[in-house]
């Protein structure tokens, strides 16, 4: 009920602001003005479209009469430096030594279109077509007479070098982490799967940000009916800007008002090659380093890229130890308050005279104490997390050590409910996706209350909805509980226990298209059985 | 939108309406590690025997080391009632915490109350929630208050240590069975209708040293508290009491014997055998007069401790051994047997047993059953496995003796 209202509130002003903003594009296209043949015209035009901007230059070029012949406009910033001079240089040669005919608008533009140093250049006719290009790190060649410009892409400028990736570190694997620039981006992906089939389909979403959203996908291998989802989908978003990727999630993902996420974001390029072989799409925006992937399931919020590079024993143990401290993050204070007030029969005698022995004297009840500390521990983790750097990490550990160890010795709370909410807070960060974490947070604060209210049977009456919203949930046509729910016996490979490569003959189903084979069968390595035959061959020379 | 926050508020208190109240923190509660009855039906005086938590840590607490014995980790106290639960409520009288007997580990049953009647009791166990039917039952010589407030040296809690010891005896020598509140009630609910209790008595001259904490300075206290009998039950009334042998042997008929040792006396010497497994098959069977009993041991035992001359690794004289235990554990049967004709109480279930396989001659004997028992048979086979000698072969005796 209180979800119905919430959706009705969220939905409505939405619905009304994407009939407007329909009409705003398609009336600022036909405005669209041809390039004035005068070139000084064209050049106060754009002064003060710029608003007199100061990091926007234009460079003019005249003969010895004084004359205007060439202007070349630029953003100070956003183009690359030598490439900027050597595009000065050929038009300096163009200039002194003018080539025989210049004549005809035509001739013109193509002449240029081949002797200049940049291999991506377009043709401009309109006015509306300069501030994109400008704005994109490109330079914009006028010519007096001529109504149309070149536009030469010479982007560049101070960007970001590619480095770890700061929130998803692994021991063995690649360390290279994306950055804010997308070509570069585009490029680590492309560096990692070098396939023709590899699909980058781009958008230009945001109606003042201009931000360049790329969906990226394995022709074939990715399920074709969630990448036209997608494009359809963000294809709608009809917005002013996009500064992150987590813009773009919240507008196209499955379930808005959920808790869990239905959409995995990533800083790692293998993870995004990983999942693109695993028939998932990504999608990359400009400006951030995160990108995201779909469809998920909720079992892939469990999976590092390290469980592919470790052994296999390793990695299912590690996912096992993760699901687990998932419980253990969303349930252990609950039952802990469940049991020690409501079910002390539950727990064996010894332990409930320890407990017994600690709780005299605290001034709380259970759930506030348990409350308290769980509070405690995220204001910590924020303070620790808003913090100048170089003090963060002492502050926090100090903090929780002083109001920990203090609070104990104050008798303000017990010594068990102390190890009870750090374990917990530990069991968090084993969750290796921020978003998944992060809703298992907020369910805990739930579930601590229902089990300070009604106990063990609160637990049970919290955790069933929560199980069957999680199996109602679905990312892009996949469930989100899918290799159990529906069963799929192949996918199962690959979810709680990891098999060795040789044996992973498939891709997931439903999540991928339709090569489904990754691999030829019966891989066995036959390094071992080698062994055995050389020792059991008697070698001649030994004779 | 308004009436749905209303509605949604309205909602959250329900949750604290349905159960806060009835939520009990761990400091409200008088955890219970023993319970004793006395008296008879229309006054009861119940003994409880309530954890002290705050003196249970302080063996690890950095309080010093000296505090360990200037607070017992039990505080008893008794309450009286005309029934079982109104003595129980009257403890609110004096006792700031909420009794809680879901842990509770032994109930005492006084002689009194025993010999009175111990329906009440069982009605009680079964009835309620918070108390379990796993319960260890005891018997005392005397009131069931009088043991309660004895400790158990080193132990800290009494009820927890008395149960322990039940279960150590079971385990490791089988002389009294551990009986729990549900096999009490299905023993003497069943048709042969009676059971057997282990019995609390006081070792030693000084008992009542036992009752202060300060026995815990001793090394060696003067008085223990520990099991010497069995009560044996008729129905639901305590009507006499068995030996430690004769409970033996009633454990060996009733199948109870995981682990003992047993002692043989031969003219070569003395030697000690551990039973590692032993299962005995009483079966009535049905003659022209009477009912006679087969029993039929199977043990398994191994050689621990020997003084006898005999050459042990030769298989005439192993076989000596082997019928010398057989004569003791057939020895310890039918002195088992023998306290079962004595008292006419059918202690070992064979009443259930001729039940089972002639339904009908039963419903003729049930009645003169307590006779019939009396002038019953016993044939007893057993059959002893002795697999290992040790790691020693003839006896250390042997060896001087040869030299």
């Amino acid at each position: 009920m209180f979800m119905r209202w919430l959706k009705k509130v969220m939905k409505s002003p939405q619905k009304g602001k994407r009939n407007k903003e329909k009409v705003n594009p398609s009336a600022q296209q036909s405005s669209g003005q041809a390039i004035h043949p005068s070139l000084s015209h064209t050049r106060t035009v754009l002064q003060r479209q710029m608003g007199d901007s100061p990091d926007f230059i234009i460079r003019n070029f005249r003969d010895q009469s004084g004359s205007d012949l060439y202007a070349v406009c630029y953003i100070e910033g956003l183009i690359d430096a030598s490439l900027l001079t050597e595009l000065i240089g050929v038009l300096i040669q163009v200039v002194t030594s003018p080539p025989a005919d210049m004549a005809g608008e035509h001739t013109a533009l193509s002449f240029f279109q081949s002797i200049l140093p940049s291999g991506n250049t377009a043709i401009i006719q309109t006015q509306n077509e300069i501030y994109p290009a400008i704005l994109s790190g490109s330079a914009v060649i006028l010519t007096e007479g001529i109504p149309a410009g070149v536009e030469v892409s010479i982007t560049g400028g101070e960007r970001r070098a590619v480095g770890e990736p700061t929130s998803q570190t692994v021991i063995r694997g690649p360390k290279e982490g994306f950055t804010e620039e997308i070509a570069t981006n585009m490029a680590l992906i492309r560096r990692k799967i070098r396939s023709p089939d590899l699909r980058f389909v781009t958008h230009t979403i945001g109606k003042i940000t201009q931000t360049k959203v790329i969906v990226v996908y394995i022709e074939q291998i990715a399920n074709a009916e969630a990448v036209k989802e997608v494009n359809k989908r963000l294809r709608a978003i009809k917005t002013d800007s996009i500064l992150e990727s987590g813009y773009i999630e919240e507008f196209i993902q499955d379930a808005p008002l959920s808790v869990f996420p239905t959409m995995l974001n990533t800083e790692r390029p293998d993870t995004v090659a990983g999942s693109l072989l695993d028939g998932q799409f990504a999608v990359l925006v400009d400006g951030t380093p995160f990108a995201l992937v779909a469809p998920v399931t909720f079992f892939n919020f469990f999976q590092t890229p390290e469980d592919y590079y470790q052994r296999y024993d390793i990695s299912t143990f590690l996912r096992i130890v993760r699901l687990i401290s998932f419980m253990v993050s969303l349930l252990l204070p609950s039952i802990f308050i469940a049991l020690t007030t409501f079910q002390q029969e539950m727990i064996p005698t010894t332990l409930l005279v320890t407990l017994a022995a600690q709780r005299e004297g605290s001034p709380f009840p259970a759930l506030m104490e348990a409350l308290l500390m769980e509070l405690t521990f995220e204001v910590i983790r924020e303070a620790g997390v808003r913090m100048p750097r170089a003090i963060g990490p002492a502050i926090s550990i100090v903090g929780a050590l002083v109001i920990g160890q203090a609070a104990v010795e104050a008798g303000l709370v017990s010594g068990a409910m102390v190890i009870v909410v750090s374990f917990t807070a530990i069991s968090n960060f084993v969750i290796p996706y921020v978003d998944m974490a992060i809703s298992v947070r907020l369910l805990r604060f739930i579930l601590m209350f229902l089990a300070g209210t009604l106990g063990l049977f609160g637990i049970m009456a919290g955790t069933i909805p929560i199980l069957a919203h999680l199996l109602s949930l679905q990312s892009f046509g996949a469930d989100y509980f899918m290799p159990y729910s529906p069963f799929y016996k192949s996918n199962m490979k690959d979810l709680l226990i990891r098999v060795p490569w040789w044996a992973m003959k498939t891709r997931p189903k439903v999540k991928s298209g339709d090569k489904i084979t990754r691999q030829t069968p019966h891989q066995y390595p036959e390094g071992a059985n080698n062994i055995i035959s050389r020792v059991q061959d008697t070698d001649p020379s030994d004779q | 939108m308004r009436r749905n926050c209303g509605t949604l508020i309205l909602l959250l208190l329900c949750l604290y309406l349905a159960g806060c109240g009835n939520r009990t923190e761990l400091n409200e509660l008088g955890i219970t590690t023993a319970t004793g009855y006395d008296g008879h039906q229309g006054h009861w005086t119940i003994t409880y025997q309530v954890i002290v938590p705050s003196a249970m840590s302080s063996g690890s607490g950095s309080g010093g080391g000296g505090g360990g014995g200037s607070q017992g980790a039990v505080h008893t106290f008794s309450t009286q009632g005309t029934t079982i639960r109104e003595a129980v409520a009257a403890s609110s009288l004096e006792h700031p915490r909420k009794l809680y007997f879901a842990h509770t580990n032994i109930i005492v049953i006084g002689k009194e109350a025993a010999e009175a009647g111990i329906a009440e009791i069982l009605d009680n166990y079964y009835r309620n929630p918070d108390a379990r039917e796993t319960v260890k039952v005891f018997t005392v010589e005397g009131q069931a208050k009088d043991y309660l407030k004895k400790l158990v040296p080193p132990e800290k809690l009494p009820g927890k240590a008395l149960s322990n010891i039940m279960k150590q005896n079971q385990q490791l020598a089988s002389f009294f069975p551990a009986v729990s509140i549900h096999e009490l009630a299905l023993h003497i609910s069943s048709e042969s209708g009676a059971a057997g209790v282990p019995e609390l008595s006081v070792s030693g001259p000084d008992g009542a040293k036992l009752e202060s904490v300060a026995v815990y300075q001793q090394t060696s206290p003067a008085g223990k508290l520990r099991i010497s009998r069995l009560s044996i039950f008729n129905k639901d009334k305590m009507v006499g009491t068995l030996s430690k042998q004769q409970s033996l042997g009633l454990s060996w008929l009733n199948d109870q014997v995981q682990f003992t040792t047993i002692s043989s006396d031969a003219d070569s010497g003395l030697s000690a055998f551990q039973v590692r497994k032993a299962k005995v098959k009483v079966t009535p069977v049905k003659g022209p007069l009477h009912y006679t009993l087969a029993v039929k041991a199977n043990v398994k035992a191994q050689l621990v401790e020997s003084t006898s001359s005999e050459h042990i690794s030769a298989t005439p004289d192993w076989e000596k051994l082997l019928a010398q235990v057989e004569s003791v554990i057939e020895a310890q049967i039918r002195e088992g047997w023998a306290s079962i004709q004595q008292t006419k109480l059918d202690l070992a279930g064979i009443g259930n047993k001729i039940h089972r396989k002639y339904p009908r001659d039963w419903n003729t004997l049930k009645d003169t059953w307590p006779e019939e028992l009396a002038a019953m048979d016993i044939d007893i086979q057993v059959k002893v496995d002795l697999t290992r000698p040790g790691l020693f072969q003839d006896s250390f005796s042997r060896l001087l003796g040869e030299d």
